[in-house]
């Protein structure tokens, strides 16, 4: 306990004047140096064992008869499943590396770049020369306020200038039985801040987008060939374009995309507005900083149907798909400096009375949220895991999401997403240099069409 | 007389005992827990597809499109009893072709269900399709079944250019529901007429030809049209017409006076054009063209002709006549627009569309005239979060207007006066419930003649493989019962409800 006050006041006084990763020392020189962040922090933070005073060890499993070990350092959903009996989970060691969650490339993006990010008055991001987008990597890697963490969190989420993505969805019902089961492939294109492949660093014939993302439903039989073509404006304040490309009409349709907290479809526990914890434009939420302290957040070894084949049998808490399972096992370490990111939503309808973002300094991203009903009482967790995809690009490493996992801790329900790197023949990829006229136009969402 | 009211007992039993299997088939998702998987995949095809079971039971009167065709002036218990099988075998070949081949087939058994409850009809064919070049709509099968090549097509995608070559359905236009810009093909109304579930539009209804369709994308940033496109669209000259129930089904719409007759000459090709594309992001532009044998067609009489179920149109004792009714399909031009934006204030989205006909085929003293024509039509989409923590009430209103231009003395439309200005308004409400598993829905369409019709149901989507779906179709309208041809209030006889229920891969 004393260890947990005295690190607590610590990092209170450092989030206080908050200007990024670190409490020893900042973590970015370290990263530059092409370290871990394993210099800027006690000791006491980067082991679960010290932290907890030999309560809880790295290796432990976590279940309903011993999650009041950790109640501390959960998020509160992650301890309501656990109470329940809904799910176990291991404690890992937790890795410093930044490297097992963000692209190498894009880090030294955000290294190159630092300090070149400014806000406008309505809080939109541009490069410091008048009138430029921003060129890439995170565009506050020391933030000093809310609004700098979440612009590094979604700015550019999955940190590729493209990207394939192919997906099972599985909603288990509070009996605890499979409802339902759909595969999809999605793709990605990042029109601002791309640093890999040309043009770079934005699409200037889009230049007022951020990104677009078409997301095709493969099965089951009556979304076949179901796809969504999601348009995410550079201007942070103003609503998504979407155009459904939809079987049974024949044609693409444009919809309104006031819908945020709509299923994507029958069982669906999810809403749109929960993609990437903040699916919505940044500006449309209020964000404050609501706490900082060490806290346990889904380990890089969560690679979900990636899991290297048999590897499960030794070791089952990495996310892995199991039919019928509320909430697969997974691994969660001490990741020694997380705020707490609280956002009040202001879209018409909304029905959360709050998200907490729990953002990890280190890899500046968020990986897992609580949210709020609007009677203050708590209704939905969400994890995303991040781990090695397996793949390489450009002689590095490729990380990627693995698992989704969204928790309806009222009703029961759960969903969760696993990535593949193939479903259908289509593979996992990423920089493939796409161009939106191929991929993600009006057009090309009918040309893509499958019936 | 004791063996025929046998025969009704065990008919009816037979009835009562199929409707328990039906009632056993709806309920089958309520006691089993549902399986679920993906798709199939033979190799690199990929194969989805789903059975379904309509039953639509009347609530109304007998069709008085079908006296001296029928048994017997009961009305009809069922209307329509079918099973559908729709298949989709995908074959991606590789990042340029792909191949989909989607075989359906029907079983119509309306008729020998009916005929163990009111004994109504005599036989007809579910199917018809009696018109000259049939064959190109690749169905084969009899009255009571058939099976069709509804989609046959390759895919060639490079870059900006897709070309799709083969038999396909084409959907042009903003406007859902309603045949604006959307005249490309012409419908099949012959199963279910247009009452089926609203909210899947023509999907079952649209009859997929031959065509070539090649679309390009050229982009013009300096004119803030990242997306403009140009489409063109060629079926070299296989022409179907709109096709009706047959004279004598339940829901047959061509009175009993006339025989009517489908007289298509194959060989008139129709093109088509489009430029489209999004202006400033948000404006979804569309011009087109389109020239193409009218599938609605021009109906002209060609005297009577002798039928044992016709009428004594000469006088008592000449004989049994009926009018001889043939439906030519001449060549008709189409010019229109479409636009739609989203009005964020609003939180709504707003759609306009346009169609100019120059030369819509009519009727007048039996010679078939042409009179310009023109649709306007205007649409709000606007979804309101009104239950908490339940999905947004979609709320859709449209409202079309025609005029036909020039004299309307004399000129008839579907056996009736023209009606020179016609508006019609459309209110379509969809409220999901229970995570989207239950899809409560609502159809008011209202035109100002004082016609409307009514669709108020729901869709229960059970696990993965699974749905039910309920609907009540109600027509009336001031006069309905005098009213003709072309008024939905002339639809009385199909008011009733069905049930569908849909298994899926």
């Amino acid at each position: 306990m004393i260890a947990h006050e005295w690190t607590r006041r610590r990092l209170l006084k450092t989030a206080a004047t908050f200007a990024g990763a670190g409490i020893l020392q900042p973590v970015l020189p370290l990263v530059g140096a092409g370290k871990t962040a394993e210099a800027a922090y006690p000791e006491e933070v980067l082991d679960i064992d010290q932290y907890t005073k030999g309560r809880v060890k790295v290796g432990m499993i976590i279940d309903k008869n011993n999650a009041d070990l950790i109640k501390d350092i959960a998020p509160e959903g992650l301890y309501y499943e656990l109470k329940q009996g809904w799910t176990r989970i291991k404690i890992g060691k937790t890795n410093p590396d930044e490297s097992a969650l963000i692209p190498v490339p894009w880090t030294e993006a955000t290294l190159r770049n630092k300090g070149r990010a400014v806000l406008d008055k309505t809080g939109n991001v541009w490069d410091r020369s008048p009138g430029t987008y921003w060129i890439g990597g995170d565009p506050f890697p020391e933030p000093k306020k809310a609004l700098e963490l979440i612009w590094d969190h979604g700015f550019s989420i999955r940190r590729y200038d493209d990207i394939t993505i192919t997906v099972t969805d599985e909603v288990i019902d509070p009996s605890g039985s499979q409802a339902h089961l759909s595969d999809a492939v999605a793709y990605k294109i990042q029109t601002h801040g791309r640093i890999y492949v040309d043009p770079k660093p934005s699409i200037d014939d889009y230049a007022d987008n951020l990104f677009r993302q078409v997301f095709t439903t493969l099965s089951p039989f009556d979304v076949n060939g179901l796809s969504s073509l999601s348009i995410v404006f550079y201007d942070a304040t103003k609503y998504p374009g979407l155009d459904l490309y939809i079987p049974t009409l024949k044609r693409t349709h444009s919809v309104p995309t006031t819908q945020r907290f709509d299923t994507l479809g029958p069982y669906g526990v999810e809403f749109v507005s929960d993609f990437d914890l903040q699916g919505d434009p940044i500006l449309t939420w209020g964000w404050t900083v609501a706490d900082r302290k060490p806290m346990l957040l889904p380990s890089a070894v969560n690679l979900g149907a990636r899991a290297p084949a048999g590897s499960t049998s030794t070791d089952s808490f990495v996310f892995a798909p199991e039919p019928a399972v509320r909430f697969p096992t997974t691994t969660w370490e001490l990741r020694p400096d997380v705020i707490f990111l609280d956002g009040q939503c202001h879209i018409p309808g909304c029905p959360y009375g709050k998200k907490r973002l729990f953002f990890d300094l280190i890899s500046r991203r968020a990986q897992s949220a609580d949210m709020w009903d609007k009677a203050g009482k708590l209704w939905r967790f969400a994890m995303f895991s991040w781990g090695m995809s397996g793949i390489k690009t450009g002689g590095y490493d490729v990380p990627d999401l693995t698992g989704i996992e969204f928790c309806d801790l009222q009703s029961g329900f759960h969903e969760h997403f696993h990535f593949y790197n193939k479903i259908e023949g289509i593979p996992f990829a990423v920089n493939s240099g796409y161009t939106i006229d191929q991929i993600a136009s009006d057009a090309a969402l009918q040309r893509a069409s499958r019936r | 007389m004791m063996a025929n009211g046998g025969v009704i007992i065990i008919r009816k039993l037979a009835f009562v005992l199929l409707m328990c299997v039906s009632l056993v088939c709806v309920s089958l998702p309520c006691v089993t827990p549902p399986a679920a998987w993906a798709q199939l995949n033979f190799g690199p095809v990929q194969v989805t597809g789903f059975y379904r079971d309509t039953l639509y039971l009347s609530t109304d009167h007998s069709n008085p499109n079908n006296r001296n065709l029928v048994r017997n002036g009961k009305k009809p218990d069922i209307v329509l009893a079918q099973q559908f099988v729709d298949l989709a075998f995908y074959w991606p070949m590789d990042q340029h072709f792909s191949l989909l081949f989607e075989p359906r087939l029907y079983h119509d058994f309306t008729d020998p269900l009916e005929s163990g409850f009111s004994h109504t009809f005599r036989a007809y064919d579910a199917f018809p399709r009696e018109f000259r070049g049939n064959g190109l709509m690749a169905r084969v099968g009899s009255r009571e079944f058939m099976a069709e090549a509804d989609q046959l097509y390759l895919d060639y995608r490079n870059g900006p250019l897709w070309i799709r070559a083969g038999k396909q359905s084409i959907a042009w236009g903003e406007a859902i529901g309603v045949q604006i810009l959307d005249i490309v093909e012409p419908l099949d109304l012959t199963r279910q007429l247009f009452v089926d579930r609203a909210f899947e539009e023509f999907d079952t209804y649209r009859i997929p030809e031959w065509f070539i369709r090649a679309n390009y994308t050229i982009p013009l940033p300096q004119l803030d049209i990242p997306d403009f496109t140009v489409e063109t669209l060629v079926n070299p000259g296989q022409t179907v017409p709109q096709l009706l129930p047959a004279q004598g089904s339940p829901l047959n719409l061509v009175t009993s006076v006339v025989k009517f007759r489908e007289r298509v000459r194959q060989g008139q090709p129709t093109v088509g054009a489009r430029l489209f594309g999004t202006f400033k992001n948000d404006y979804e532009f569309g011009l087109y063209a389109l020239s193409f044998p009218d599938g609605g067609g021009a109906a002209l009489a060609k005297g009577l002709v002798p039928d044992k179920r016709g009428f004594p149109l000469l006088g008592p004792g000449a004989g049994l006549f009926r009018v001889a009714l043939d439906n030519r399909h001449p060549r008709s031009n189409m010019l229109g627009w479409s636009l739609s934006f989203p009005v964020n204030p609003l939180g709504a989205f707003i759609r306009f569309e346009n169609a100019n006909r120059v030369d819509q085929p009519l009727v007048k003293f039996n010679r078939v005239v042409r009179r310009a024509r023109s649709q306007f039509f205007f649409e709000i989409d606007r979804p309101v979060y009104w239950i908490p923590k339940e999905n947004a009430l979609n709320v859709t209103f449209n409202f079309t207007e025609q005029y036909t231009y020039g004299s309307k003395h004399n000129v008839t439309e579907i056996g009736t006066p023209l009606d020179p200005t016609r508006q019609t308004a459309v209110l379509f409400l969809q409220q999901p419930l229970f995570n989207s598993r239950v899809s409560l829905e609502s159809l008011t369409i209202y035109n100002t003649d004082g016609d409307f019709w009514l669709q108020n149901g729901f869709e229960w989507s059970y696990g993965n493989h699974q749905k039910v779906d309920a609907f009540y179709n109600h027509f009336s309208g001031s006069g309905s019962e005098k009213r003709q041809g072309g008024s939905l209030a002339a639809l009385t006889f199909a008011r009733g409800m069905f049930f569908r229920y849909t298994w899926g891969l």
